[in-house]
């Protein structure tokens, strides 16, 4: 269950990051 | 400083000034991919390396692909890392038979090490298998290095193209930062710190038989004490170079076995801020203005001077309560510190290892003086541009120089241009994300861990002091410096867990904001230089670029600082 709650909050950032990024992307176009 | 001080601090000015300018250009021709005197050995490895990954090293990307690219490559590397320490205990290279690492341990170790912060709630040498040491840590020593060199490099190459949406190859970046920079380096220094005394083996650690009888904390003696050894100067080279930071042994180098002699503390510290500097002149070769890298160069130079003269001096004075007492009326402020390196040594290696995100240490900084230990906390503060993370010190200091023209153009109307690239609206909103980021993490973070009872239950001191070594803790993480002010007991699901989401924050989504920067820069013309254009090579913009860094981390800092190492001097000097 930790390792779940570990890897799983690993993935949070990253997917954070990664909206981030198209985020950033839409910004410039509008 | 006595004359043996001054002299040192010389030769590390002139030895840093000199290398650095030759090592910044050979980089510049790296980068650029013009052969240079290692492209006979490394260039076969690196089109080796391409072939077996499947990358089309002509292929360039824009921002977004380079982005992702990035993201991607430390998602691996950190979700390898924390698999590597919960499944150590099984694997080989572990004489020790070390277990397997905690849950929230290995989350906050694998985000510290691929994020470039190396912060360390562990200690070493109970801890990490010698697997672990050099498959996990030491291998994100080296990409986390050069996944900050290579997103600088990409920031870089937006300033000298226009009408193009592309920034460069991550993969080609990646792979030349560290076959033509980062290895031959480190394997130099590896070679001299063996030469030094520097441990590199994989014997189990050492048996000996005491003269006197050895007991633990608890009081209970101790029956079969050892000496932790493992291969560690191959660890101290990539720590330093790559400024990570992550030390071997729990108390860095301070550690007879890690840093054993003056010179490998000469090499070592030299080691902290030789690439960074060395990328500011990668910077003006690379943009065909050696002037703009100077500027910069100086104006990191002069941050670094005046603080490491506040810290050096200050632990020189001493104590003043103890003044008082006339056998210790001239004695400087020793505690925490080698004797093998004294105050000097320990006052420039805690400003060099601030003002660059390496977070090693030779000294206890929560044993300085509160005015000198409120410096290494102001350098990190001040979001690590003071040459700052290998790479992201310089992309950090670039977005400061892009808010210097802004501010300076508006403020006497002229058109706020750098390097011929008009700077608008989207960079100043990318270059404010990237400014207020870490300020916010450090303070939230702080504010939060001093509300509540798991924050303070993890202090050694309380009233100012704990107040700052929670600041600190944060102020390092916050900013991917990794050094420790000691004093917080920083190993616990809290701390693990908040401490490992603030580098996360201030690692990736400060280094996104500066490729977007990089892919809006790409596209833009570059336009003449003309009478409105505020020149960025001179001495007044030096001024500029500095009064804007350190007021953006005064007026931010200030409450802070005032709650901690400032009202713990005035509570010091009142006691006199």
């Amino acid at each position: 269950m930790d390792d779940l709650q570990a890897l799983l909050l690993i993935a949070g950032m990253f997917v954070s990051a990664f909206l981030l990024t198209e985020g950033l992307e839409r910004l410039r176009s509008m | 400083m006595n004359t043996h001080d001054i002299s040192q601090l010389l030769l590390y000015i002139v030895a840093l000034t000199l290398f650095s300018i030759p090592l910044g250009f050979f980089m510049a021709r790296v980068y650029k991919g013009e052969k240079n005197f290692l492209s006979p050995l490394m260039q076969p490895l690196e089109s080796l390396t391409y072939k077996l990954s499947g990358v089309d090293a002509a292929v360039e990307m824009n921002w977004k692909r380079y982005a992702l690219a990035m993201l991607f490559f430390n998602a691996f590397g950190l979700v390898a890392l924390y698999a590597l320490q919960r499944m150590q205990g099984i694997l080989p290279f572990n004489p020790q038979a070390l277990s397997a690492v905690s849950p929230d341990s290995s989350l906050n170790t694998a985000i510290s090490f691929a994020s470039n912060t190396n912060w360390q709630g562990y200690s070493g040498e109970q801890t990490m298998s010698y697997l672990t040491q050099m498959l996990g840590l030491t291998v994100q020593n080296f990409v986390s290095a050069a996944t900050g060199m290579a997103t600088l490099v990409a920031l870089i190459r937006s300033f000298s193209r226009q009408s193009t949406d592309l920034i460069g190859n991550f993969w080609v970046d990646l792979v030349r930062s560290v076959y033509y920079v980062l290895l031959p380096l480190s394997l130099v220094l590896s070679l001299a710190l063996v030469s030094q005394g520097v441990v590199q083996t994989f014997d189990p650690y050492a048996k000996y038989v005491p003269i006197e009888s050895i007991k633990d904390s608890t009081g209970a003696a101790i029956s079969a004490p050892v000496i932790a050894l493992g291969p560690a100067a191959s660890q101290v080279a990539i720590k330093q170079l790559g400024t990570n930071g992550g030390g071997f042994f729990n108390v860095n180098s301070s550690h007879p076995l890690e840093n054993p002699t003056p010179l490998s503390n000469f090499l070592e510290v030299f080691a902290i801020l030789i690439l960074p500097a060395a990328l500011c002149w990668t910077f003006g070769k690379m943009v065909g203005a050696i002037r703009q890298g100077a500027v910069i160069y100086i104006s990191m130079f002069a941050i670094f001077i005046v603080a490491l003269l506040v810290c050096s001096l200050s632990e020189s004075a001493g104590n003043p309560l103890f003044h008082q007492f006339a056998n210790l009326s001239s004695i400087a402020n020793l505690e925490g510190k080698e004797v093998r390196f004294g105050i000097f040594n320990s006052a420039l290696w805690a400003t060099c290892t601030t003002v660059a995100s390496n977070g090693s240490v030779n000294a206890m900084h929560d044993s300085f003086l509160p005015l000198a230990g409120m410096i290494p906390m102001l350098m990190m503060q001040l979001g690590e541009v003071v040459f700052g993370g290998v790479g992201s010190g310089l992309y950090g200091m670039i977005v400061f120089a892009l808010v210097t023209v802004f501010i300076a153009g508006l403020m006497v109307g002229r058109t706020p241009e750098y390097l011929g690239k008009k700077i608008e609206s989207y960079e100043v909103k990318m270059a404010s994300i990237m400014i207020l980021i870490p300020p916010a993490i450090v303070l939230l973070g702080t504010a939060i861990a001093v509300s509540f009872d798991f924050g303070v239950s993890s202090l050694c001191n309380h009233g100012a002091h704990g107040f700052s070594e929670i600041l600190y803790a944060f102020s390092s993480a916050g900013n991917n410096n990794g050094s420790a002010f000691a004093g917080l007991s920083a190993n616990t699901p809290f701390y693990n867990y908040a401490l490992g989401i603030a580098m996360f924050y201030a690692r990736y989504w400060l280094a996104v904001p500066a490729l977007a920067i990089a892919g809006s820069l790409a596209e833009k013309k570059i336009v003449p230089k003309g009478a409105g254009t505020l020149p960025t090579d001179t001495a007044l913009f030096i001024v500029l670029l500095i009064s804007v860094v350190i007021i953006f981390g005064a007026l931010t800092f200030f409450p802070a600082l005032a709650l901690g190492p400032i009202v713990e001097q005035l509570q010091m000097v009142s006691k006199q």
